[in-house]
């Protein structure tokens, strides 16, 4: 390297260095977060204030100083804070930068400041009559740069207040007082008004506002956010969330900010209707991640917003909590709750059923639990109202949570339950939280290629009684392959019983959450519960896919899922009702064509059931026996080998993919068959899968 | 408090299993018995050959020419009959069968999520439930709601038998 060469790069050495020490980095432009400055020897945070989470920004030992009055200034987007070491204000950069700004403070310190987000002027409060609110020029262009200037008396604004911040557009600033009292300070006539009390009391260290113009203070001796709408009559205090606790407290935030980013998931939400406060906007319950540690079940998803359930068709994202009884008045219940690691557990029910969960409705306070499943008993109420109602669980680190507002850390899950009046029995297939699985082969009557994907439904049922008489039956599973061009309906039969036995206006059918006009298939004597009329209207292929989940890198999310709750009349003896699975069955969508032994489309005429059950009376008998169907009336739906169009699998399965024959993906299947079900008892079983055979993803 | 014994007391019975059957004559007919009126112009799909990815080749046998056994109607699942002879609890006992369990110091952990009956204890009472074929064994349990400590586990083994039953004492 020559002498010149060495020369010029020590120059952009230096030049470099020299830059990083001058212009430290500003914060992004008006960044969402809202940042707190704690402690004797001052440490920033980031504080999300949907949640009160917060994380350090400040790396040890970037300051020695104890600094307050902190503010975002939006002009240059840098912090701003009082430095009580130098007297002065320090500007703080994203990069830990402290830069001391060489401001005539005429030997007055600040614990109470903002930035107007109009003006590049920094403006200050300290109460007694000496004092009053001053301004501080930040535009360097300005006559009076870093020259305080006292604009209001304190004679005239004598105010026990620990913070204030702008509004984001009316140019006021606004703080709550000691005693809670909420004021709005016109800084262009110097005039303070009180707007009434909020209903808060405490030292509110830190005050910050949204886009919204939405007040939030935050209290120092328990970390407590609230939230105000500046813009009501009787603005009141609204706990928001459970921040950092401090003894020395300031808050700033960019005002021109919304609280949260749209569509970014910050958080877990309950699932409840809002009108047990879920959603942000109802300020419902949310937790943040933490350190992602803590949770209810084994896991936990984060949403940018609640995905709301309405009665009888509660979210199945929720796994920490089993509920043993369905709760009777007055008696006891228990309940287990499932979490990954100590927290303290807190649990609401809407006995009254007034759709909200008011304070003593609160059965579970704080209660602490460890890694592990806890069983918990709890009593309903005596007056408890009878029917369907909501119960939350929230588990947090954070003391003395509410039904509503945010948590730093754990989760929250909303439960759908029912208060019973009498004792009832529950009998699920193949288990309360367990899938059987259907599979079906679609080219009836024609052999097809036993890949067993043509449909493919994971599937639970339930009926429940009281004492001998049914009072209803419970449908919900999820479409997870559909390997057919046909297009194909799917039902279930309730065998043994009437449609006149189900109350069709008390019974509910909802596909993806969606309420369906009907659920039972009308001009029928037997109770048919029609699923769907064509599953290729829910169901669609991946890009350069032909079919939806059969073929290798075609997988998608689950497109269709289905819950129904069928309604009996009173009195229908329970043993009238046929075994799980009652009678699933595929029939031909209206108006499309089958293969060529139809000579039309078949529709409903057109059925596939499990081997041995007959056909419904929708079905045309002489479709019997054509192609390769070797139906008898002995039984329905076998080949001349006894081979079956579908299958009931009583588990969750891995099905072949596509055009696998079964017994390539499952090897012991066939041995399975031959020994007539006697050994491979377990062939379906993905540890008996040839995995390379069956659908992946 | 009473307590209840939980039986599970072995069936003697040949297995005889529902719809035996079937096959034989008239089967494969293949063409339409009846005419749907337009005529079959639609050809059948092709079925294509299984492609085996790199492991080992199992018999060289497709499910097309399976034959199924006669009288073996391909369930996968059986059928418990619960009896309970336990009288009325007023609401304060609770019966559940449940699939996964596991023992620890104190006695069980039931996983209640993966139960197949739960009921309140209401007397002498007969429940039917589909079990799978791979459940060997069930756990049986009588919640106390009140004295949950005193709850009662056991665990019922499958006898392998034409009519599998427990019966609760």
């Amino acid at each position: 390297m020559t002498n010149m060469k060495r020369k010029i790069l020590g120059l952009v050495s230096l030049l470099s260095c020299t830059t990083s020490l001058t212009y430290a980095l500003p914060f992004e432009r008006c960044p969402g977060e809202a940042f707190l400055i704690q402690d004797r020897v001052a440490q920033l945070y980031s504080v999300d204030l949907a949640t009160g989470f917060s994380k350090p920004l400040s790396t040890p030992g970037w300051t020695s100083a104890k600094m307050n009055a902190l503010a975002f200034n939006l002009s240059d987007s840098y912090l701003y804070a009082y430095n009580y070491e130098t007297g002065s204000i320090s500007r703080l950069g994203a990069d830990n930068s402290v830069v001391e700004l060489n401001a005539n403070m005429q030997g007055l310190s600040f614990f109470v400041g903002d930035i107007s987000p109009t003006e590049n002027a920094y403006y200050f409060y300290r109460s007694g009559s000496d004092y009053g609110l001053y301004r501080l020029s930040l535009d360097s262009l300005s006559d009076d740069y870093l020259s305080l200037q006292k604009v209001i008396s304190g004679a005239a604004l004598n105010l026990k207040i620990y913070d204030m911040a702008f509004h984001p557009s009316n140019g006021m600033v606004y703080a709550v007082d000691n005693q809670g009292a909420l004021w709005k300070i016109d800084i262009s006539n110097n005039t303070a008004e009180k707007l009434g009390n909020t209903g808060e009391s405490g030292t509110f260290g830190a005050a910050y506002f949204d886009v919204d113009g939405n007040l939030y203070i935050s209290r120092n001796n328990d970390g407590l956010i609230f939230q105000i709408d500046v813009s009501q009559s009787t603005p009141k205090a609204v706990r928001f969330a459970s921040g950092p606790a401090s003894s020395n407290n300031d808050g700033a935030r960019c005002a021109l900010a919304p609280i949260v980013t749209s569509g970014i998931a910050i958080a877990d939400f309950g699932s409840a209707p809002d009108s047990y406060a879920s959603s942000l906007q109802n300020n419902g319950a949310r937790h943040a991640k933490g350190n992602g540690e803590l949770y209810l079940g084994a896991s936990i998803s984060y949403e940018a917003d609640a995905k709301l359930s309405e009665l009888g068709n509660a979210t199945t994202e929720n796994d920490g909590v089993a509920f043993l009884n369905t709760p009777l008045r007055g008696k006891s219940a228990l309940v287990s709750v499932e979490s990954s690691g100590a927290g303290l557990l807190s649990a609401w029910a809407d006995w009254n059923g007034d759709g909200n969960f008011s304070d003593d409705e609160q059965w579970l306070v704080d209660h602490p639990v460890a890694a592990g499943t806890a069983m918990l008993s709890y009593t309903a109420p005596t007056d408890a109202a009878i029917g369907e109602s909501w119960m939350r669980f929230r588990l947090s680190t954070t003391p003395r949570l509410t039904s509503q507002g945010g948590a730093p850390d754990g989760e929250v899950e909303d439960y759908a339950i029912e208060i019973a009046e009498q004792p009832a029995t529950t009998i699920f297939y193949p288990g309360e939280n367990d899938r059987a699985t259907l599979a079906f082969e679609d080219n009836w009557p024609l052999m097809g290629d036993y890949d067993m994907n043509d449909v493919v439904i994971q599937y639970r049922l339930a009926k429940r009684q009281l004492g001998n008489s049914l009072t209803h039956i419970e449908i919900e599973g999820e479409v997870v392959a559909h390997g057919a061009s046909y297009h194909n309906g799917f039902a279930f039969r309730l065998p043994g019983l009437n449609r006149d036995d189900v109350i069709e206006a008390l019974s509910h059918l909802s596909i993806n959450g969606l309420p369906q006009a009907s659920v039972m298939e009308p001009d029928q004597d037997d109770a048919i519960v029609i699923i769907a009329e064509d599953l290729h209207q829910y169901t669609t292929p991946g890009e350069n896919c032909r079919y939806y989940r059969t073929e290798p890198g075609c997988g998608s999310n689950i497109q269709m899922r289905f819950s129904a709750t069928i309604t009996l009349q009173t009195g229908v003896p329970s043993e009238r009702l046929g075994d799980f699975p009652f009678d699933p069955f595929l029939f031909a969508t209206p108006g499309y064509a089958r293969n060529y032994l139809f000579g039309e489309a078949p529709g409903r005429r057109f059925e596939i059931h499990l081997r041995g059950m007959a056909p419904t009376s929708a079905f045309q008998q002489n479709f019997l026996g054509r192609g390769d169907d070797a139906s008898n009336t002995n039984v329905y739906y076998v080949n001349q080998n006894n081979m079956p169009w579908a299958m009931n699998i009583p588990a969750k399965w891995d099905y072949p993919s596509e055009y696998m024959d079964i017994h390539y993906a499952y090897p012991k299947f066939h041995d399975h068959i031959r020994s007539s079900g006697k050994e491979h008892l377990d062939w379906y079983n993905r540890e008996n899968a040839n995995t390379k055979n069956i659908f992946n993803r | 408090m009473s307590s209840h014994s939980l039986i599970a007391p072995l069936c003697l019975s040949l297995a005889i299993t529902a719809c035996g059957g079937g096959g034989g004559g008239g089967g494969g007919n293949n063409t339409a018995s009846t005419a749907d009126s337009d005529s079959a112009n639609i050809t059948p799909a092709p079925v294509q050959q299984p492609v085996v990815v790199d492991e080992p080749q199992p018999p060289a046998e497709t499910t097309a020419d399976l034959q199924v056994p006669e009288g073996f109607d391909l369930r996968q699942d059986y059928t418990l009959t619960v009896t309970s002879y336990i009288g009325d609890s007023g609401g304060n006992e609770f019966l559940t069968i449940c699939r996964n369990y596991s023992e620890n110091a104190d006695g069980f952990d039931v996983d209640l999520k993966s139960c197949l009956l739960k009921t309140y204890v209401a007397g002498n009472s007969d429940y039917t439930v589909q079990a799978r074929n791979t459940d060997d064994t069930l756990l049986v349990s009588i919640w106390k709601l009140d004295t949950p400590d005193q709850t009662q586990h056991r665990v019922w083994q499958r006898q392998y038998r034409d009519e599998e039953f427990i019966e609760i004492r």
